[in-house]
């Protein structure tokens, strides 16, 4: 009896050492986080019982760190990319030296102003621009820009009922939202795509190019990865090789420099002949 | 022998075939083939698989090479490992991030007419964005990341 209440204080006594050292394990720790998968964070959520059913203490030293969040920026004035952790207002740019704001902004109504931030810009329904300048890391666009500048240094989206001047559009990456519906006649030179909605162009990516269930997309497509959710519509002429680094300015994604395909043609007629003949015009 | 319609056939990787390949049910080849693949059932194109010729198929999951056309009545399914060149055609299409695919796709889930069927300059404005055309914004004014042919 008196040898299990020794036990029992001395177990108390390590637990009650093990809560009163893991804050400052927490404060002070700045390794890697543990994942909530790893053996070490298994051990801390469920402590081993001994024969008698009571807890050991934990090992000292491993404590749960969480990490504040990382936003990728990109600044506005030089274009360098670094990572920001947490929550700021602002930032300053570790290359040029500038001051940065990493404020949201939501513009409403009319607009003809400058507005300038490493943050996003959301531009509501009833928004229009008609001047002015608009850069942000990312630009939600769901009302009319009619004139000005706008550029969008990581993800410009297109909501549906977006307008915007094909000149106009400048992004490293596009994304159209669900049930909106785009044609350009430009080719696109862009990072990333994503289509929610339905877009027809004609799409040089350098990274990857997404089709999602809802998505659908036409015209021409040069790119190194593409990813097609079933459900998603694609009715393109395609070039897609994830070893190639580069297209020139003048070539189709139907002439690719890729061998022939050496298989007889269809009975059929072709599949989508008019889109070489659309293409065609624009070819010097 | 008892004849077992949609029983899948397998090809072995080391079968080298010349000719047409024709089944009633499915099949999964995973050898060299010079030559059109017809099945009524599904198809399945190993990873180390070749086919030379058109597929003709009800699906298909391709992780291996095919230099040809591929028309599925329902399904195609583009593996990772995937290589086709040719032009593809079926109700539904899946890809995979790493395929090569150098070919034309006509892939219409919705089962809508193709609007990519009209070229650039009789495109009619689409709902929703109606970006003007560029006689109306006047051309190559615009920013440096288009380079208008
Ligand atoms: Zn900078």
């Amino acid at each position: 009896m008196a040898n299990r209440g020794t036990n029992e204080w001395i177990s108390g006594l390590a637990t009650l050492r093990a809560t009163q050292r893991q804050p400052r394990v927490r404060r002070y720790a700045t390794g890697p986080s543990i994942d909530a998968e790893s053996p070490a964070a298994d051990d801390e959520a469920s402590p081993p019982a001994d024969r008698t059913g009571h807890t050991r203490p934990r090992p000292m030293g491993i404590g749960r760190t969480t990490m504040p969040t990382q936003n990728e920026v990109v600044c506005y004035g030089c274009g360098f990319q670094f990572v920001v952790r947490g929550r700021t207002t602002v930032t300053q740019c570790p290359k040029c030296g500038a001051r940065l704001s990493m404020k949201d902004e939501t513009i409403t109504g009319g607009f003809h102003e400058e507005c300038v931030t490493a943050g996003k810009v959301t531009l509501t329904r009833s928004a229009i621009v008609d001047g002015g300048k608009i850069t942000a890391n990312d630009i939600l666009l769901e009302g009319i820009i009619k004139s000005g500048q706008v550029r969008a240094h990581k993800m410009l989206t297109l909501a549906k009922g977006a307008e915007l001047p094909e000149d106009l559009l400048d992004a490293r990456s596009l994304k159209i939202g669900p049930e909106a519906s785009f044609d350009f006649e430009r080719t696109l030179e862009l990072h990333d795509v994503e289509v929610c909605g339905e877009l027809k162009a004609r799409i040089k990516a350098t990274g990857t190019v997404t089709v999602r269930a809802s998505g659908h997309l036409l015209g021409q497509l040069m790119a190194k990865h593409l990813i097609v959710e079933e459900g998603g519509g694609l009715n393109c002429a395609l070039d897609v090789q994830p070893n190639r680094t580069t297209w020139s300015s003048t070539e189709d994604a139907t002439e690719s420099t890729v061998a022939e395909p050496q298989a007889r043609p269809l009975t059929e007629p072709p599949i989508i002949a008019p889109i070489a003949q659309a293409t065609a015009g624009d070819t010097p | 022998m008892e004849h077992t319609q949609g029983a899948e056939t397998v090809i072995a990787a080391e079968v080298e075939i010349t000719g047409t390949l024709k089944t009633s049910g499915s099949v999964q080849f995973n050898g060299t083939l010079n030559g059109d693949l017809i099945a009524e059932g599904s198809a399945t194109i190993g990873k180390g698989a070749t086919v030379k010729g058109n597929l003709e198929v009800d699906s298909v999951a391709i992780s291996g090479t095919i230099e040809g056309n591929v028309t599925a009545k329902d399904r195609i399914q583009m593996l990772a490992s995937a290589q086709v060149q040719g032009d593809i055609k079926a109700k539904r299409l899946t890809v995979e991030d790493g395929v090569t695919f150098v070919g034309r796709s006509e892939v219409n889930p919705s089962g809508e007419p193709v609007k990519a069927a009209t070229t650039s300059s009789e495109a009619a404005p689409v709902s929703g964005g109606v970006p003007p055309k560029n006689s109306e914004l006047g051309e190559g004014k615009g920013s440096s990341l288009f380079n208008k042919k």
